[in-house]
């Protein structure tokens, strides 16, 4: 709701040039627009995410990035409301990972569910430790938040080359301090310190 | 209830939007001809026949592109960075009615599912390309690929729009896509009222409070209570940076 109000409040201007869709290009400014943006993932991510399964020498028209733009925020809502209704029936709040594949699995897709449970597993590894350190968390969270905008300005030179493109569809990215305030250097350097250990460790640590 | 007026009005919206495309099927016209050069050995209106042979060389990209996921999963190294906006796709399910909270890890999971879902999918529309002899798919390529995919029925409504047109463009005798019309016939359009609110108001006055839902192993309210107080203040604070 806050969230809602707070979008609404905007220029149309100001929001169409928002770091989540950098590269959008329209000439409509309308409030219904703005809501109607709000309810699809950026097109530019689209894009580019289809560009990776593409021949090289392949072209997207535009009416075809704007259909699976609305394709895959039905599929958002297609599993999110089996994983609510799961949630519901045994009296929970809050709909997890494990939820959204018990969805999909239901929903008939079988060959998402091996990868996306790696990944999850993997995810709760990494990130699981984090439970116990609040600070680390929030900074974690923020950095979370800075790290998926700059990955979308940098991630664009990777369109151009196909091969490598498809090879390294998440390539890693090391931040640098100057790219966060003071305050949070000191918790971003323990961050970092801290996720080589678990990596490195993994097998230790949970052995 | 409310998601059918989403698919309505969605529909509605894209129906709007049709006549503006009508140039771009044009060049489609020469769907016959094309067949026929491509396929020459094969009688070009036996669709069976034209079925087997398109199949063969598409689950072969399908099943390099699930091993090639696989392998890219298990080299994952960090959670840092994500091909979609996590703040977007949480947006997105708390849409969905009944939707309360939502964690961190469940938002990860969709990044990762909508990337592998959309890139099926336009796979499945490129082979469609290359069956019309085109290098560029186009909107009724991915409507050609959701028709011909079980598990993608739950998208017709949002295509059926542009088979629409298609079928006044006189393509009633392609059989792949004239046998997706018959159920969305029966299917009742546009009747939402035209001043319908667009999107539907959060249900819970609270869904602001949970923005920052942290990130937990296991749902359990020991764990979950010590972490929720501090987390609003900078994730807004994240969230205005991000407007």
């Amino acid at each position: 709701m806050e969230d809602e109000s707070h979008n609404n409040t905007l220029p149309n201007g100001f929001n169409t040039g928002s770091p989540e869709s950098p590269f959008l290009k329209t000439s409509t400014t309308t409030t219904q627009h703005n809501k109607e943006q709000d309810r699809f993932l950026p097109i530019a991510n689209v894009g580019r995410i289809m560009k990776k399964v593409i021949p090289p020498n392949g072209k997207i028209s535009k009416d075809a990035k704007e259909t699976v733009q609305e394709c895959v925020s039905e599929f958002i809502s297609f599993v999110t409301g089996e994983a609510s209704d799961k949630c519901q029936r045994e009296k929970r709040k809050t709909i997890n990972g494990d939820d959204v594949i018990w969805a999909i699995t239901t929903l008939g897709f079988e060959d998402y569910v091996e990868p996306l449970k790696t990944y999850l597993q993997k995810y709760k590894e990494i990130e699981g430790e984090k439970l116990s350190i609040p600070k680390q968390m929030r900074s974690e969270q923020r950095l979370q938040q800075h790290h998926n905008n700059y990955h979308d300005q940098n991630n664009q030179p990777f369109n151009g080359a196909y091969a490598s493109s498809n090879l390294i569809s998440q390539p890693p990215y090391v931040p640098t301090d100057q790219k966060f305030s003071l305050t949070f250097s000191p918790n971003s350097i323990q961050s970092q310190l801290r996720q080589q250990d678990q990596i490195d460790s993994v097998g230790h640590w949970y052995e | 209830m409310d998601q059918n007026q989403h698919d309505r009005l969605a529909q509605e919206a894209q129906y709007q939007s049709n006549p503006m495309m009508a140039p771009t099927i044009l060049p489609t016209q020469t769907y016959g001809h094309s067949l026929s050069s491509s396929y020459p050995r094969l009688h070009p209106y036996d669709p069976q026949a034209m079925y087997q042979l398109r199949q063969e060389p598409l689950q072969q990209q399908l099943t390099n592109f699930w091993a090639k996921k696989r392998q890219e999963i298990e080299e994952t190294t960090s959670f840092k960075t994500h091909s979609l906006p996590l703040a977007r796709i949480k947006k997105i399910m708390k849409g969905e009615e009944g939707v309360r909270m939502v964690s961190a890890e469940a938002s990860v999971v969709f990044a990762k599912a909508c990337e592998m879902f959309m890139m099926e999918l336009t796979i499945r529309a490129s082979g469609s390309a290359e069956e019309n002899q085109r290098k560029i798919i186009k909107k009724c390529d991915v409507a050609s690929a959701i028709s011909r995919t079980d598990v993608f029925d739950f998208l017709v409504d949002i295509v059926s729009g542009h088979n629409k047109i298609m079928e006044q463009q006189g393509f009633v005798g392609i059989p792949r896509i004239g046998t997706a019309l018959t159920p969305t016939e029966n299917v009742p359009y546009y009747q939402m009222p035209p001043h319908q609110s667009l999107v539907p108001g959060p249900p819970y006055g609270s869904s602001g409070m949970v923005v920052g839902m942290p990130v937990h192993y296991q749902n359990h309210p020991g764990l979950q209570t010590p972490t929720m107080g501090p987390t609003p203040n900078p994730q807004n604070s994240s969230r205005d940076s991000d407007s």
